[in-house]
């Protein structure tokens, strides 16, 4: 399976929505559940990015500083369509303080998501949810 | 004003690493002192962005910090230095270049270029019927080969006035327009070439301000796609192309860089000259490609007959 720790994982992917409390409404909120890796697999101020659903490019990535875990899509709000790293898993700086996009610099808060500097001032990367399951697997909560 | 176009593009960067592995595998030769060459020694150069012998950085934080135009000769060098010299400081650098700051900020330097002339054979394609055919028994394709860049082509500006930019290069140093976007920017080249641009310019925010993206000429199509191909396998980010441009007719490969721009590969531009009428057309993919293909690592679904897993 080669040295990503991700593809020694045998995925789960489960649908989830989320109901109002009228019946026969649509679902407020639908998400794919979907493992990740175990924690002990990301390196502190460093990123990785996943592609659980196998569509040959990353699409979203996770970020560990401090012990604490942040997951964003991986698309720059400037375009919407555009992906963040120069290189397989390149999401930070140098020093892994904050998050980069390669395409035209733009830098961004690791904790918030908020753009700080670059061509997308004043917007911010889309958060997902994580979740650590007891035995360590890391779940993210993608939107349908 | 008998500028040939840009000689070579200074960054302060964040990871020098990380720009040093992209610039190889990109294909340019490490000649040392953070100098990556093409074929004819037109270069990009990079240094840590702290380092001192740096210019300094324009206040958005783009790590472009100088733009080199390469001129043909010594003539053309003090022509600049007296035109400009009217308005603003010329600074003379001892290596007997000249460094000046253009009407939206970015810094410019010009020197007699150090473009080495180059005898590379003309790429030929075997056209049905055709006088020019590509010599029986010469394969065209060699899945490992290393295409090298040729020469440093042009560059992107993200400018806050276009207008002012675009007056300022062509009233100050001679650049002709020969196509825009409308209400975007300039595509412009010197007088000192015929290439379709050295330089265009995109009206952005202030905040915005920098390098867009800029890029080296590849001798044809074929390199640009096995070049390309070839950062794809390394893991590197695809951001547009392979496609070919309809301003310039150039073939296109972008891909994002360490140097908080785009980095391009690009082949078979137009030439112009002085006799050519610019065109205008409305930004957009429409009139931006005239096709745009993908890579793709998985295109069929394959595996053992059944029993056999």
């Amino acid at each position: 399976m080669g040295s990503d720790g991700a593809a020694t994982w045998q995925r789960l992917i489960v649908v989830c929505s989320e109901f109002p409390e009228n019946e026969g409404t649509a679902p407020i909120r639908s998400y794919r559940k979907v493992e990740l890796c175990h924690i002990d697999t990301l390196s502190d101020r460093r990123a990785r990015g996943f592609d659980p659903f196998d569509e040959g490019q990353p699409c979203l990535f996770v970020v560990k500083k401090n012990s604490e875990l942040y997951a964003y899509r991986d698309l720059c709000p400037h375009y919407g369509d555009t992906r963040l790293p120069w290189k397989k898993n390149e999401y930070l700086d140098k020093a892994g303080d904050v998050i980069v996009c390669a395409a035209h610099g733009a830098r961004f808060d690791m904790a918030s998501g908020n753009c700080i500097s670059g061509p997308c001032l004043g917007q911010s990367l889309t958060a997902v949810r994580l979740h650590v399951r007891k035995d360590g697997i890391v779940i993210a909560e993608i939107p349908s | 004003m008998n500028i040939v176009g840009p000689d070579a593009l200074i960054f302060g960067v964040d990871d020098v690493e990380g720009c040093r592995q992209f610039l190889s595998d990109y294909g340019l030769d490490d000649a040392g002192n953070g100098r990556f060459e093409a074929l004819d020694g037109t270069a990009v150069v990079i240094a840590q962005k702290d380092d001192p012998l740096l210019p300094p950085a324009l206040a958005t934080g783009s790590m472009l910090r100088k733009t080199v135009y390469g001129v043909a000769e010594q003539a053309t060098l003090d022509a600049i230095s007296e035109e400009l010299g009217k308005d603003r400081q010329v600074k003379k650098l001892d290596d007997g270049s000249i460094e000046v700051v253009d009407d939206t900020g970015f810094l410019l330097g010009f020197q007699v270029t150090v473009r080495k002339k180059l005898s590379l054979p003309a790429g030929r394609v075997n056209v049905p019927g055709g006088s020019e055919q590509r010599p029986v028994n010469n394969v065209a394709v060699k899945k490992e080969a290393q295409p090298k860049p040729v020469t440093l082509s042009h560059l992107v500006y993200f400018v806050p006035d276009y207008a002012k930019a675009e007056a300022f290069y062509e009233q100050r140093l001679g650049f002709v327009t020969t196509d825009r976007f409308t209400g975007v920017g300039p595509f412009m080249r010197p007088a000192g070439t015929n290439d379709h641009h050295t330089l265009f310019m995109i009206q952005t925010p202030p905040h915005m301000q920098g390098c867009e993206h800029f890029t080296f000429h590849m001798a044809g199509p074929n390199d640009v796609m096995q070049a390309g191909t070839n950062m794809v396998k390394k893991g590197y980010q695809s951001f547009w192309g392979p496609g070919r441009h309809i301003f310039g007719s150039n073939w296109f490969w972008y891909f994002s860089s360490p140097m908080g721009c785009k980095m391009e590969y690009d082949a078979d531009m137009d030439l112009h000259d002085d006799s050519w009428s610019a065109r205008e057309a409305a930004l957009g993919a429409d009139n931006s490609q005239v096709f745009l293909m993908e890579y793709r690592e998985k295109w069929a679904p394959m595996g053992p007959p059944p029993g056999n897993d």
